[in-house]
């Protein structure tokens, strides 16, 4: 018999978890289920085999998946779903961890959940990442997406760089890194973010695990998290409104000078807010958001602290207003170089005499017609004869 | 029919010459005072500062979109017209202005004292109609991709995303304005008597 | 003689690769490699300088806040700006919430499977079964803690949230401060859960080292290696930098020494690249990714100091700063990583009665047209380092040489190996089907290859040393 006892210890402050000697006795799941009911959980058996593969990636969005608050990582391994391959907890490794992944297909297929974490190099085959090796040959991960991809029942492309290409595919992106979508026929779940977000992985899955695929966008998010711009949703939004601007990082007021890509970019941060906790989120610490769930993002958003984008040309690198500033002035320059030289050619005087002169008889002959043509012609040919 | 005083290119001076519709004086009325408020508000709102005409955000961005339908009626209204009058003949460049474009290039850039005559529109106009062409669809798909950012978020993946898209939409605004600046410049300028004809219709041929 | 390849190893922050030779049950021969790319300094040339700073803290998605704070000191250090007062501790704070985290998570999650007995479920399972050596009791206990240590760690990064918006990749680690105002609240809330986490290392963390060390203490043998270490100073004392909590120094043969850049060389003999030749290429040339190379291994390049090749991490920076002295070996390595996390702790609670309300904690400044800049800070793993050369206002040239690069690199050309294999040589092997002793040395190291795959200059002197 097992029953949950956890208590909180007032002197430390957190939970101490007697129930985790029960867990490492009797398997987890078993005894989440006795103390969440019915309600939450997901029958042991019924728990969708996850296989979470890194490939080009820095690990962030393993870790923000970590991050997770409620459920916590220990409830959602046991509640949720099967967790059977991350590189970044798992015990096994070498041919005994990769062997996870050439089980996966055989055992289960169309049942288990792929999530990819980061891009898929194709530069040099895709030996620009390889994640094991397979007949002693290395195992791509370009090779491991699809054929992962192929039989899996959901593909989820975690953070922005598996989405959308990200960071590790930046111009000039010098692995030749794809996003998941690119490499696979199928489609592919995008939860973009630079962590994702937990809320947003987590919801995923729990939405996919409960009810199946959710609602997409046309980029595939969910709408459920990415449905509205940040800048909609933001709490500063009556700065904005008011034109009550911050023009540096640490000042509280709307940062849509100090180069805020809220406007153009949509995720729930404002509501949702980061971490686990939900304590803050770039905007409320007096940052710009800088457009990390956007397709756009790196290449596009930044400069992160101005609110266009830079003009890349070959040898000059420029910020749009100034070479907005620069057409501008360019015009004025040459607008008032031609009105001087129309005054110093009393073109300007010409065209105020005439225009309050009486008309005087006469024809014109107009260019660009017929007439005007033929005049030109005979000009031509008179010209010519002397 | 309305005397167009042009017989295949030959110009009665001193006659009273059609060359504008009502309608379509009405529309370039229109036009002017909304280009000037979506300029404004619109430059206002890339870089919000006091001392650009607008109090606020808030005031800003609603002249933008009060302004925005007037803009964008114009372009449809004056479409429509072009398309029933037929007078979008003559105001789109075409292979004769390109070869005329020299001669009036050179007037312009004073190596001429001549002034060639045309008929109703010299080839800088007609370039400028031709860009306008161009320009004014642009701005109004730029501007619907930003004004409902969610709703129409398939137009703005057309242009890389949202803010490639803000970036479009400014960069052709920049151009518009520099476009319309030279346009008043040199009607201001060129004669007096063709800018009368965008208020009353006509004008006489001197 | 048997080869035993591992790859990948996993629960480090990027898989990487190990290959040993055993010979007699020990290992006579180790290389270790990383097999992806991608080169992070091309993406930031031609962008503002201040973009640095967040887009570098994409390189590791573990130890960010250190390459947010170098980034920040070394455009500190180009445009000739310091932090207000507030800001240089709030940066402090943050990077050291990041360096609790990273701490717990390395000591529990990553490498706790290697010495404690898991449930049988996943992620314990697959995974090795031979040579745990813990009791029962002993066992459930630190599995406990195990658990508790998911708990903490994200706590860890809510204190990072606090005050940097997000964990990871921290929006408050800037060129010029901070951006969190320190009011009563803040400090409160993250004071209170700082309480939590120090208490956690306290009585937990730090006697659960002590019974692995008692119990493996046969660690404290293999994996040794010469102390040779290199350490970039950690969290400076005040906003003028003129020292810091811990303090710059290199170790050769244990005796600690000044830090002298100008020693410090790269090799790309045994890594992917194509190599230069004999004559250094301009400053500004990056290298060419070669996959094909022969004798190459790794995407890491070389770095050494003197030739030496260096190690680093917490055990380095404590034995500059002559807190640890014990020895060089994986349990030194474990038993200082989790002396520096008590530390370290301990440290912010002081650092929060310091921070002074109302104060400011940024410092606006221009961004120069040409300069050059050096950020150099401890990080997670170790000696961290950002150059950066700004012309025109832009990043004509940004380089990164991160901690991993020293403690993972590979062979150099007069066929050195790097500290990691050094540490793996005569380590015995039992089975040579589950060679968990070589996952216990490799792991204590706390490897990160995501931070340590980069595009540096050759042969040549890290740039930016000379102005």
């Amino acid at each position: 018999m097992i029953f949950f006892e956890t208590h909180i210890s007032w002197r430390t402050g957190y939970a101490d978890f007697g129930v985790l000697k029960m867990f490492y006795q009797n398997g987890g799941c078993d005894v989440v289920n006795k103390v969440t009911g019915k309600l939450l959980t997901v029958e042991k058996n019924k728990r969708p085999p996850v296989i979470w593969l890194g490939t080009n990636t820095c690990a962030g969005d393993s870790i923000s998946f970590l991050n997770s608050l409620d459920p916590g990582f220990l409830a959602i391994i046991s509640d949720l779903i099967d967790f059977r391959y991350n590189h970044f907890v798992m015990a096994a490794e070498g041919d005994m961890s990769t062997g996870v992944l050439n089980d996966a297909p055989v055992e289960r297929p169309g049942e288990y959940i792929l999530i990819v974490e980061g891009t898929v190099p194709t530069c040099a085959d895709g030996l620009y990442c390889v994640i094991g090796t397979r007949g002693g040959k290395p195992y791509t991960a370009l090779e491991a997406v699809r054929e992962l991809g192929a039989a899996a029942r959901h593909v989820v492309a975690v953070g922005t760089c598996a989405a959308f290409g990200g960071p590790y595919a930046a111009h000039p992106n010098p692995s030749e890194g794809k996003t998941v979508q690119e490499v696979l026929e199928r489609r592919v779940i995008n939860v973009p973010g630079c962590p994702v977000n937990p809320g947003w992985i987590v919801g995923t899955l729990a939405h996919l695990v409960w009810r199946g695929e959710p609602q997409l966008d046309e980029l595939n998010r969910p709408t459920l998290f990415y449905g509205e711009t940040i800048h909609n949703l933001c709490q500063r939004r009556h700065y904005f409104d008011s034109g009550i601007f911050a023009t540096r990082p640490g000042e509280q007021w709307c940062m849509y000078k100090a180069g805020c890509k809220g406007p153009v970019t949509f995720a729930d941060c404002p509501y949702r807010q980061w971490n686990g906790e939900h304590v803050n989120w770039p905007v409320k610490a007096n940052t710009p958001c800088i457009g990390c769930t956007s397709p756009e993002f790196p290449d596009h958003t930044m400069p992160f602290f101005v609110h266009l984008p830079d003009i890349h040309l070959p040898g000059v690198t420029a910020n749009a207003n100034r070479v907005g500033a620069l057409a501008g002035a360019l015009t004025a320059l040459g607008i008032g170089g031609h009105l001087a030289v129309s005054v110093l050619k009393s073109r300007v005087a010409k065209t105020v005499k005439k225009g309050f002169s009486p008309p005087r008889p006469g024809l014109d002959v107009l260019e660009t017609t017929p007439a005007g043509t033929l005049a030109s012609v005979l000009k031509k040919f008179f010209h010519k004869k002397p | 029919m309305k005397f167009k005083n042009n017989f295949l290119g030959i110009r009665i001076k001193g006659l009273k010459t059609f060359r504008h519709y009502r309608a379509a004086r009405a529309l370039h009325w229109v036009l002017v005072p909304s280009f000037f408020v979506l300029a404004a508000s619109g430059f206002y709102i890339n870089k919000p500062s006091r001392g650009r005409g607008f109090r606020s955000m808030d005031s800003a961005r609603r002249a933008h979109f009060t302004a925005q339908y007037f803009f964008g009626l114009y372009f449809l209204a004056r479409a429509y017209h072009a398309l029933v009058t037929k007078n979008y003949r003559g105001m789109f460049l075409r292979d004769e202005d390109l070869t005329a474009m020299p001669k009036f290039a050179a007037y312009e850039f004073f190596l001429r004292n001549k002034k060639p005559k045309y008929p109703k529109y010299n080839p800088g106009q007609k370039l400028l109609f031709t860009l306008m062409l161009v320009i004014l669809p642009m701005q109004i798909i730029t501007g619907a991709a930003l004004y409902a950012t969610v709703k129409l978020q398939k137009l703005s993946r057309i242009f890389g995303g949202l803010n490639m898209t803000r970036l479009v939409h400014y960069f052709t605004a920049v151009g518009l304005s520099c476009i319309v600046a030279g346009h008043m410049y040199f009607a201001l300028t060129d004669s007096l008597g063709k800018l009368k004809s965008i208020f009353t219709g006509y004008f006489r041929p001197k | 003689m048997k080869k035993i390849t591992i790859n990948p190893v996993t629960r480090a922050n990027s898989p990487f690769v190990v290959e040993v030779t055993v010979s007699g049950g020990k290992v006579v021969d180790a290389r270790c490699g990383v097999q992806f790319f991608r080169g992070f300094e091309l993406i930031l040339r031609h962008r503002d300088p201040r973009d640095a700073s967040y887009l570098t803290e994409r390189v590791c998605g573990i130890c960010s806040s250190a390459h947010g704070t170098a980034a920040a000191f070394a455009l500190e250090d180009a445009a000739g700006v310091r932090p207000p007062y507030n800001g240089n501790i709030l940066r402090n704070l943050i990077l050291a919430a990041d360096l609790l985290q990273n701490h717990i998570r390395h000591f529990y999650l990553l490498g706790l499977p290697d010495y404690v007995k898991g449930p049988d479920m996943p992620p314990f399972v697959p995974g090795y079964k031979k040579d745990f050596r813990l009791s029962d009791k002993a066992n459930r206990d630190m599995l406990q803690n195990y658990y508790i240590a998911f708990e903490m760690a994200r706590v860890a990064h809510e204190l990072v949230a606090i005050l940097g918006a997000k964990a990871p990749f921290p929006h408050s680690l800037l060129a010029g401060g901070s951006t969190v105002a320190p009011t009563a609240d803040v400090v409160m809330d993250f004071g209170y859960k700082l309480k939590k986490i120090n208490d956690f290392i306290q009585n937990r963390m730090v006697a659960d080292a002590h019974v692995l060390a008692e119990v493996y203490a046969d660690y404290y043998v293999i994996g040794r290696r010469p102390a040779d270490m290199l350490v970039f100073g950690m969290f400076p004392r005040d906003e003028r930098d003129r020292a810091r909590y811990f303090p710059f120094g290199v170790v050769e043969d244990g005796r600690v020494k000044q830090v002298d850049l100008q020693a410090v060389r790269e090799d790309l003999s045994h890594a992917w690249y194509v190599d230069a030749g004999d004559l250094p290429p301009p400053e500004y040339e990056e290298t060419e990714p070669d996959r094909e190379k022969e004798g190459a291994y790794s995407f890491v390049k070389a770095p050494r100091y003197n030739g030496r090749a260096m190690e680093g991490g917490p055990l380095a920076r404590l034995w500059v700063s002559g807190d640890y002295r014990h020895g060089v070996s994986t349990l030194d390595r474990i038993m200082a990583r989790v002396l520096e996390t008590e530390k370290i702790g301990r440290l912010m609670e002081d650092w929060l009665q310091e921070l002074r309300p109302g104060e400011p904690v940024y410092k606006p400044f221009e961004i120069p047209q040409k300069a050059a800049g050096v950020g150099l800070t401890g990080a997670m793993r170790g000696p961290l380092g950002h150059w950066l050369r700004i012309e025109k206002g832009r990043i004509a040239r940004y380089q990164i040489i991160t901690p991993t690069a020293w403690n993972m690199s590979p062979r150099d050309a007069a066929g050195r190996p790097g500290p990691m294999e050094q540490a793996l040589l005569d380590t015995p092997v039992a089975d040579e089907n589950e060679p968990i002793e070589i996952s216990r040395v490799v792991r204590a190291f706390d490897p990160c290859s995501a931070c340590a795959t980069h595009v540096i200059v050759p042969g040549k002197l890290v740039p930016g040393v000379e102005r």
